[in-house]
């Protein structure tokens, strides 16, 4: 067990060691320098050239990897070209939000998608089986940032019931959060009914129920466990997607996180704010995907003692 | 399909076996409707991205400021009928939903051509060399999935500059992951299957094994995961245009009608909800048609 928690960390670090090469190979190939940036347009040749050999761009490539390396574990990414701070001063500023974002949301996301899949699910190819899996594609397929827009129309305009935009009270939070979770429900219940669908087939519970064990405890004692495997696997690897999500819906709602912080930073050109941002997120996708591997293991005793899968 | 005694309990439930029975075939009848429907649908909007200009005469990023923010139905200043209204810069919506699913239909096809190609060759060479080369690859995979897609795709329009190109680049580098996964596991279990073991010990040059042997069978679950990838990358574009760090302004697209019509929300609420329509609409339908695509026997996704 210990061993194997060890391992999962260990790849965990090589993945954040490859995510700050891969966004250092991306600043070095993309057009247009750091330097020519932070001069601007008009500056001379000279100007150009003595801000590059500052900033160490004139050393070779691997040199350059070496310091970027170093910097990156000291969560060192320059200045911010248009906050005048350290750009992870800035960025971490923003995570409180962003992560009260993401939690509200996945909350809700699992408090509304299990039940409505275990729901769908015990009872395959019925009219609630199948109203809830249509509902579900819908929720699915609708882009996030529209679905936004609209609650912004309807809720803060129409009726003027909850804020548009911004943070501050649980009543910010509430449509942002709405937003972010509706895809991330869909699925949840999507994969619940599968996973408790598929269970109800299996021989353990036809026996359960022809042994006149309620329903209910049937679904509790017998379906669920076992169904839940599944969820959980596919729930870890949604966690991008999530995140990837709260990224346009801070947005729309300029609700005050690393999401919002990023586009502003890359309309402004403010590179260092960018890769900040961009690893930031990165290494919340790797710590919270840990986790998710984490629980895996408590739930799946096979794998905990490295038995026969 | 087994028959399941949950199926029979359902049946029994449902009344007489000969109403279950109607009822099963009108609900089997309304699936096969639904997926015509949505075909007709996509069509649709091929249709209309292919003909746009010739529909309607309207230029869709010339601003007019006599007619902003008309009411759909509304008469424009020069005589005609804005049948869906105009934005906050006077803009016919009809030219621009139409230019915009244009723009849609050609990004995602040059994007998802383009992702599927490249996807499709790293997850062959994974999938049938192994090696230090898969294991190379699968990494990379692991660290690319570190960054959500659309995030990914910010950075990348944003570094690279907001030209058409680039969009298509940005998204086919976050879309190519699902295709090398999906092709490497074909191509792990082919490489072992019998056909390709004779040709091996044929001394078949192993490009020709791949091009004859191998591609024609994973080219089928690629084309498969092709309709899903095509709703998300247009769903993306529409999201990278909608945070203005996607198309040029040059360039209609749905995602910056949309959020052109932020600023209008309270006194125009076409110009927002249009597009999100149209945009949901086709993923919806795209996902119907590609759920019959994933599942040929048409009955597993109700097991």
């Amino acid at each position: 067990m210990g061993r194997l928690i060890a391992k999962r960390i260990g790849i965990g670090v090589l993945v954040l060691w490859g995510a700050v090469t891969l966004m250092f190979l991306l600043v070095r190939v993309a057009p247009g320098d750091p330097a020519t940036v932070l001069v601007g347009a008009t500056a001379t040749h000279e100007q150009l050239a003595a801000v590059r050999q500052s900033m160490g761009l004139n050393d070779p490539l691997f040199v350059q990897y070496w310091h970027y390396l170093g910097d990156a574990a000291r969560l060192d990414f320059g200045d911010s070209t248009t906050l005048s701070q350290p750009a992870m001063t800035a960025v971490l500023h923003e995570t409180a939000a962003t992560l009260q974002l993401i939690l509200a949301a996945t909350v809700l996301a699992l408090v509304v998608g299990l039940p409505l899949g275990a729901y769908a699910g015990q009872r395959p190819g019925r009219f609630r089986d199948r109203l809830i899996s249509a509902a579900t594609l819908g929720l699915q397929a609708i882009p996030n940032f529209w679905v936004g827009i609209m609650f912004i129309l309807l809720f803060a305009g129409t009726w003027g019931l909850l804020p548009s935009s911004g943070a501050g009270g649980i009543d910010h939070l509430v449509l942002p959060a709405v937003s972010l979770a509706m895809p991330f429900t869909a699925i949840v219940a999507r994969l619940t009914r599968s996973a408790v669908a598929a269970s109800t087939a299996e021989a353990y519970v036809r026996t359960a129920r022809s042994k006149g064990i309620p329903e209910r405890r049937v679904l509790f004692g017998h379906i669920l466990g076992n169904s839940l495997l599944p969820v959980v696997t596919v729930v870890g690897l949604q966690i991008g997607a999530l995140i990837g999500g709260d990224v346009v819906v801070e947005n729309v709602y300029s609700w005050p996180g690393i999401g919002s912080l990023l586009v502003t930073a890359v309309n402004n050109r403010d590179y260092n704010v960018v890769q900040a941002a961009a690893l930031l997120i990165a290494g919340i996708v790797v710590v919270l995907n840990l986790c998710v591997d984490l629980l895996y293991l408590r739930l799946d005793p096979r794998i905990r003692t490295g038995g026969r899968a | 399909m087994t028959t399941t005694l949950t199926d029979k309990a359902a049946a029994d439930a449902a009344g007489p076996r000969g109403y279950a029975a109607v009822l099963g075939r009108i609900r089997n009848g309304t699936g096969r409707a639904g997926r015509w429907l949505a075909l007709a649908i996509i069509a649709g909007y091929v249709l209309i991205a292919a003909l746009g200009p010739v529909l309607d005469p309207y230029d869709p990023v010339s601003s007019n400021l006599k007619d902003r923010l008309l009411a759909p139905g509304a008469r424009t200043a020069a005589g005609g009928t804005a049948w869906l209204g105009t934005d906050g810069l006077g803009r016919d919506m009809v030219a621009q939903l139409i230019a915009g699913a244009r723009t849609s239909m050609i990004v995602g096809l040059c994007a998802v051509l383009a992702a599927g190609v490249f996807g499709v060759v790293v997850g062959l060479a994974s999938g049938y060399v192994r090696g230090a080369a898969d294991a190379v690859i699968m990494r990379v995979i692991d660290v690319q999935l570190a960054f959500p897609p659309i995030l990914l795709a910010i950075v990348i329009a944003g570094l690279f500059g907001h030209t058409l190109t680039n969009v298509v680049f940005a998204l086919a580098v976050t879309r190519w992951i699902p295709f090398a996964r999906v092709a490497r596991a074909s191509a792990l279990s082919l490489r072992e299957r019998d056909w390709v073991l004779a040709a091996r010990v044929l001394g078949v040059p192993w490009w020709r094994i791949i091009g004859r042997h191998v591609l024609p069978f994973v080219l089928g679950p690629a084309v498969a995961i092709t309709t899903i990838e095509f709703s998300l990358i247009i769903v993306s574009e529409a999201g990278l245009s909608f945070l203005g760090v996607g198309l040029p302004p040059s360039t209609a697209s749905w995602g910056q009608t949309i959020a052109s019509g932020q600023d209008h929300l309270n006194t125009a609420w076409w110009i927002s909800t249009l597009p999100g329509v149209l945009l949901a609409v086709l993923v919806v339908a795209i996902g119907i048609v590609g759920d019959r695509i994933t599942d040929p026997a048409g009955n597993r996704s109700r097991p």
